[in-house]
């Protein structure tokens, strides 16, 4: 019996290839697209999942009302919560220390990733080891722990443990460990790991993410109450110390975010090396995942819907040769399953040809069989079933609920019932690739936005260069007058932190008042303004030759005077809240995007100290940049003369903060284009039909003397009118989900009504386009071979 | 075999009733030969459609073999129809996509008869009906006569006591027609009862009773004196 089926099946196929070429293609691009974002879904969920504790192990972060999130906390933190909360096992700090030197025989090389951490760290994060003891491996000031990648570029295949080596300008440092994080995700993406080299008994200085290791009976929710109690008491008791009066911004709340949660909802806490984790793309993603497969769904089972309606002469032949209503059902279904199974096939084939680019734009490591993503065959497989259940299913009952008498008549209409479901359908997929439409011209808008908005500061031509020693930047400004003979080189200037990078806020408080402000802060010498070309709005900038520059003058943007309440800021009296005497505010710049267009622009402080310039910037005015560069590494010889000179552009840096943000527009913009695709291929098969059942019609109508413009308007009008309505469901759909998106950013380019209307015209273009190529075809024809036929 | 008892079908339309069937009594004995004719509109496909079992009565009683089928669920209607009635078209009616031997077959499937005796089936038909050198062709590869031959044999398939034919010979020429109608007396004689519908005064030689039906209502039941006046004479 389902031998028989399946032979039908076949052969209908073969027999209609267009038709099933549709169908399968269809099914099989919307099937691809799922299987594509479900591996990027599952791998963005897999972070740390592999950590034996992980139900026992938190990151804290502090926690304000207005819903921002900082997870950088205290030195002090670590150990007060296991001192103080008996359920709480075990604490380690963890703080990014960016790259630093490593030097072995004569082997230098930077490693990029390196944290600094407390002994404990491997009691609460429990990293596999490849080689030596987790549980001692940090006890000595000089010991090193390791990638198992970064031991295989040192020491080759020689045993890494105990093998000494120069780390960040000092010798005697020792391997103790060496981790293997191979196949296994983690938002822990260090290759090196030491002890931290200072540690400062306060609360007041945020420098370091700590994680906790709690019971297996602790009560999470009650334990973030106590720990926020507790410290609010500590903190304020520490302010006391310092005579000042907490506000509001100094007591957050302390609260715990497991660490498998750390990765997907790494952009909302602060963090600043976020492993780029978003929880809301993924809900984007499976959103139009679940909008790719519906389309293709719909698709599918429109084109069979249409098809089963021609097959009403089989229905017939098969009840009067004794089928019973059950059997017929059982074939439209096993065929349609038949299909859907050929489809996933494709689709398989599809997803891995497809998944080099998806891994691209996604910059997602990303693999079909690779970390047991095999597993998720048996969804996709049920998927597919089910898909093809439901569309068998429906056109089944209803044509197998013809008696053969009225099946066996030709030319018998569908049922009413048929074509307002067929309707609906198609409604719903104009809904969508208008929505997508939208979406897709939002995203493109605010790339264009973000690449031509004035940032009010320039990044273009600005080299840059980070030291490795502290005191690295005195040489630069020492061997300024060298630099800039240089020829190419128009100004240079050390600075502690550049446009793109994370900032660090400082408590500021104002002379004579009580309120505090927590401005950036940004120490540069006086060359900064040229280099990035600023604009002084008020009083004057940092100048090299005014003794107080250095120490207690600033310059602040128009954000800080605006946002602290001071209506003449050249002037006023201002310190940091550690400093001891006051000092003042030089001047004023004008607000520059130095945090990128997808943040607001904050209160900065621009101060001269020496402090942390960690980044030499140079703007460039050359035609031989080699030339130029050469010049500058033969001179940075002599800054550091142990570290080979690295650099980079401030602009490509710059744009780097968007890269997240540019992939995901990307992913969006390949599968909406997929998506509208398959919707595409559903409307030219679905007009095909429309064209075919009306072919007599059609006849009839030229007989009587219709002109061809005049049928094909006739054939259009329907669908027109299908997208008018479906463009009124579609429009606040679209402007929801593109605001919904640009709330990523802090400068937004805005939905304009035309972007909305240009979506309709062009879905409506496109379907009147299919609508009149297929109908055109039908109108020329001769009427008498269409009246002929019967 | 066949019991008909003020059978009556009409269609209600705008408040009007149009009668198709009114008030039919017959009764169909085993191994008759009955030719329906009559005027187009006359009745005459429905009442061969309701005696197939395809079409139901709107009023009156029908005995198949002493079974109320007016009764019957359409499952045991359908259990009951695919046993016993076989069915020739005028348009033939076969299914495309299979060959002459699967079209053939398809009954039987529904039949649940074994895969192995399906297949002698199959080749008893073809032989007896000398297709076998078509068995493996698709309707569309052949003559309209041979299409026709293919319906026959698939309607006796699942070897039905009786057999419904619409106008069997309606779509093709003489000589195509008249191979036809030898093959269904043939049938006959070897037993099937057989109902055709007709407007050829020639087809209805073939049979052994005429019915002449008119807007509905039986007008005329003639009984044939010999059951065929023209043709060859059948062997023994």
């Amino acid at each position: 019996m389902l031998r028989n089926y399946f032979k039908v099946a076949w052969r209908n196929i073969m027999a209609h290839r267009a038709y099933a070429t549709i169908n399968i293609l269809g099914l099989s691009l919307g099937l691809a697209v799922v299987i594509l974002i479900a591996l990027y879904i599952r791998h963005e969920t897999r972070y740390d999942k592999w950590l034996p504790d992980k139900e026992q192990v938190y990151r804290v972060y502090r926690h304000w009302n207005d819903g921002s999130n900082t997870v950088w906390t205290p030195s002090l933190l670590a150990q007060t919560l296991v001192t103080e909360f008996p359920e709480v096992e075990a604490a380690t700090g963890l703080g990014p220390y960016g790259e630093a030197l490593v030097d072995f025989a004569g082997k230098k090389l930077y490693v990029e990733q390196v944290a600094h951490v407390d002994t404990t760290f491997f009691d609460v994060l429990q990293v596999p080891f490849w080689r030596g003891d987790p549980a001692t491996a940090l006890n000595g000031p000089n010991d090193l722990v390791i990638s198992r990648t970064l031991a295989q570029q040192l020491f080759g295949d020689e045993d890494p443990i105990g093998k000494v080596i120069r780390y960040d300008n000092e010798d005697g440092f020792v391997i103790r460990g060496v981790f293997d994080l191979t196949d296994r995700l983690t938002h822990l993406h260090y290759d090196l790991y030491t002890r931290f080299t200072w540690y400062a008994p306060s609360f007041t200085g945020n420098n370091r993410a700590t994680y906790i290791k709690t019971n297996p009976q602790a009560d999470i929710a009650a334990l973030e109450k106590k720990i926020t109690s507790r410290l609010q008491q500590m903190i304020k008791q520490e302010y006391a110390d310092m005579q000042y009066t907490p506000t509001a911004d100094d007591l957050a709340r302390w609260q715990l975010q497991r660490v498998d949660e750390v990765h997907l909802r790494a952009s909302d806490y602060g963090w600043l090396e976020g492993s780029g984790g978003n929880v809301r793309h993924i809900a984007t993603m499976a959103v139009i995942a679940l909008m790719v497969l519906l389309v293709a769904i719909v698709n599918y089972i429109n084109l069979a819907t249409s098809k089963a309606i021609q097959r009403r002469r089989e229905v017939g032949i098969r009840k009067v040769s004794g089928a019973y209503r059950s059997q017929l059902i059982t074939q439209f279904v096993s065929e349609a399953v038949l299909q859907a199974m050929l489809a996933l096939i494709l689709a398989l084939t599809l997803a891995q040809l497809l998944l080099p680019v998806f891994a691209q734009i996604t910059a997602r490591d990303l693999s079909l069989f690779a970390h047991g993503n095999a597993v998720l065959i048996f969804p996709v497989i049920a998927l597919t079933i089910l898909t093809g259940v439901i569309a068998g299913y429906y056109p089944a009952i209803t044509v197998s609920s013809y008696s053969p008498v009225k099946a066996l008549k030709t030319r018998a209409q569908p049922r009413r019932r048929f074509v307002t479901l067929r309707t609906f359908l198609v409604s719903a997929q104009l809904v969508v690739s208008i929505a997508l439409l939208v979406v897709m011209a939002t995203v493109f808008r605010q790339v264009r936005y973000m690449e031509q908005h004035d940032l009010q500061f320039s990044p273009d031509q600005v080299l840059v260069i980070p030291c490795n020693a502290s005191q690295s930047h005195r040489t630069v400004e020492r061997l300024r007058p060298s630099f800039e003979q240089i020829p190419g080189v128009q100004t240079v200037s050390t600075a502690s932190r550049l446009p793109g990078m994370q900032f660090p806020d400082w408590g500021m408080v104002f002379e004579g008042r009580t309120d505090r402000g927590n401005p950036h802060v940004l120490f540069a010498d006086h060359t900064l303004m040229e280099t990035l070309d600023l604009e002084l709005v008020a009083g004057r900038f940092l100048s090299s030759n005014i003794a107080g520059d250095t120490i207690d003058h600033y310059v602040v943007n128009e954000q800080y005077a605006q946002q602290f309440g001071l209506e003449d800021p050249v002037g006023a009296k201002v310190k940091f809240t550690s400093d001891t005497t006051y000092g003042e505010i030089v001047g004023v710049v004008r607000d520059f995007h130095y945090r990128g267009l997808s943040r607001e622009i904050q209160p900065l402080v621009i101060g001269g100290r020496h402090t942390n310039r960690w980044y030499a910037a140079m703007k460039l005015s050359t035609s031989d940049l080699p030339r130029t560069i050469g010049e500058i590494r033969n001179l940075w010889a002599s800054v550091e003369p142990e570290h080979p000179m690295r650099y980079s552009f401030l602009d490509e840096d710059f744009n780097a903060q968007y890269a997240e943000q540019e992939r995901f527009g990307r992913t969006l913009l390949y599968t909406s284009l997929m998506t509208i695709f398959i919707a595409l291929l559903g409307m030219i098969g679905l007009t095909a039909f429309t064209v075919q059942r009306r072919t007599k019609e059609i006849g009839i109508r030229k007989v009587l003397g219709a002109s061809v413009a005049g049928i094909v308007r006739m054939l259009s009008r329907e669908f027109v009118v299908l997208v008018l309505a479906a463009f009124v469901v579609a429009a606040p759909l679209a402007w929801y989900l593109s605001t919904l998106w640009l709330q990523d950013f802090a400068f937004r380019s805005g939905i304009p009504w035309w972007v909305l209307a240009g979506a309709g015209l062009s879905v409506l273009f496109i379907v009147v386009l299919t609508v009149s190529i297929q109908s055109l075809s039908a109108a020329i024809a001769h009427p008498v071979d269409a009246l002929r036929n019967e | 075999m066949i019991s008909l008892r003020h059978l009556e079908r009409y269609y209600k339309a705008g408040g009007r009733t149009t009668w198709v069937l009114r008030d039919i009594h017959l009764e169909i004995a085993r191994g008759e030969f009955v030719t329906i004719m009559g005027p187009s509109g006359a009745g005459k496909t429905t009442l061969l459609n309701i005696i197939g079992m395809l079409d139901q009565p709107d009023g009156g009683e029908y005995y198949f073999e002493e079974e109320p089928v007016h009764m019957m669920s359409e499952k045991r209607r359908t259990a009951l129809h695919r046993t016993t009635i076989g069915f020739v078209f005028q348009a033939y009616h076969l299914i495309d996509e299979l060959t002459v031997a699967e079209n053939i077959e398809t009954p039987l499937i529904y039949q649940k008869v074994k895969r192995r005796s399906r297949a002698a089936i199959v080749a008893d038909l073809l032989d007896k009906f000398n297709i076998v050198a078509k068995k493996d062709l698709f309707p569309h590869q052949l003559s309209g006569g041979q299409q026709q031959l293919v319906g026959v044999a698939r309607a006796m398939a699942g070897r039905p006591k009786l057999l419904l034919a619409d106008e069997p010979t309606g779509n093709l020429h003489s000589a195509q027609g008249e191979m036809i109608m030898g093959l269904l007396s043939e049938l006959h004689d070897e037993g099937t009862t057989i109902i055709q519908v007709t407007h050829s005064e020639k087809n209805a030689t073939y049979g052994t009773r005429t019915i002449q039906l008119v807007d509905g209502f039986i007008q005329s039941d003639t009984q044939l004196p010999s059951g065929r006046v023209a043709g060859p004479v059948a062997n023994g």
